[in-house]
């Protein structure tokens, strides 16, 4: 190899460009480093989503989401219509449960339904019942309390009650008292306020003139 | 005769109008009230109420196939019309009676429900002349 020549003899660009210089040493330093840098920073990209705790996060699943399966609950929960007299009547149950918007049916507990028109107030108190929204039709179950001033009163398993035309039906047996008495029949069909009702199946009346109408 | 005894009705259908202090019963109606059982097709009950609201029984008009019964007492006819107030019960149309065995028949009677007396008549309008019948049994004397 041709002589060398002692560092001392070359400019400072020359000295910086021999082998084993500062220039030369760091420059072989980096050749490791970057790479390694390089490596470790992609590998920080990859793990680190992984590895860090996150504070929050979820994954919607529509079906583990708690769903509330009504569309409608209400406690203490009071409807108010009109009749088609325009008399207001207004219904008020322990809880109102509507199963969804697509069935316009309103299942209440513990309701109790009134109408005050000249006749005087009519009242339907019943354990269970359905009201059917559009129909403006209630369904009572369970013994059915139906007062007036008539002194009208209904035991029947079910009772359907029209509040736009204030009428009640039932087609099971039916026993209870009407102005003039206590009565039993297969049906029976009348206004709310008891002034007129028709039974039909083995009506059985007992007008008792003494101790007053309808008291049991 | 207690006509402010209970009045047991059984029909096949009842219609009341509270607003008419009426009731319509229909359907082989049967009406029992004390010892007087009232048979008829249809009905009228005609009541009114008294200060306290209790229903009180005015009228009963009977038609068709009408048979009533107290006692030994039996009869029939086409219409009937019992007063409650008067305890009184008219029978009209072919009027049929038994009591006891003696037979009376005339166009219109009158039947007393306390008395349990009745009176008869078998001149109608289109019959003027019409004669009561009667055959009576007379239970022979023991001497």
């Amino acid at each position: 190899m041709a002589s060398r020549p002692t560092p001392s003899s070359l400019s400072p660009r020359q000295r910086a460009a021999l082998p084993g210089s500062r220039h030369e040493a760091l420059m072989g330093q980096l050749k490791w480093l970057l790479p390694a840098l390089a490596g470790m920073l992609a590998l920080a990209i990859l793990v680190w989503p992984l590895v860090a705790a996150q504070e929050f996060s979820f994954l919607l699943a529509k079906d583990q989401v708690a769903v509330a399966p009504e569309r409608l609950k209400v406690t203490r929960a009071e409807y108010r219509g009109k009749t088609a007299a325009g008399e207001a009547f207004s219904i008020i149950a322990g809880t109102a449960l509507q199963r969804s918007s697509a069935d316009p049916v309103v299942e209440l507990s513990r309701l109790s339904a009134s109408i005050d028109d000249r006749e005087g107030p009519s009242r339907v108190t019943a354990p269970k019942g359905r009201y059917f929204i559009e129909e403006d039709r209630l369904e009572v179950s369970g013994p059915v309390q139906l007062r007036s001033d008539g002194g009208y009163r209904i035991d029947a398993a079910t009772v359907q009650v029209d509040m736009k035309r204030r009428t009640i039906r039932t087609d099971a047996a039916v026993s209870g008292a009407t102005p003039i008495g206590d009565f039993r029949a297969n049906s029976l069909s009348g206004d709310l306020a008891g002034k007129r009702i028709t039974m039909v199946g083995n009506v059985h009346l007992r007008i008792d003139q003494r101790r007053g109408r309808g008291s049991r | 005769f207690d006509s402010r005894a209970p009045v047991d009705i059984d029909a096949a259908r009842m219609d009341l109008s509270d607003d008419d202090r009426e009731v319509i019963f229909s359907g082989s109606v049967v009406i029992r009230q004390a010892n007087l059982t009232l048979n008829a097709d249809r009905v009228r009950v005609t009541y009114a109420k008294d200060a306290s609201g209790n229903p009180q029984v005015q009228r009963l008009d009977a038609l068709g196939n009408v048979r009533i019964a107290q006692d030994t007492m039996r009869a029939s006819a086409r219409t009937g019309y019992y007063d409650v107030n008067a305890r009184l019960i008219t029978l009209l149309g072919g009027v049929k009676m038994d009591r006891a065995g003696n037979q009376l028949s005339g166009e219109r009677v009158v039947w007393n429900l306390n008395t349990r007396t009745s009176s008869f008549d078998a001149r109608t309008a289109a019959n003027p002349g019409g004669r009561v019948t009667g055959r009576f049994t007379v239970p022979d004397k023991k001497n």
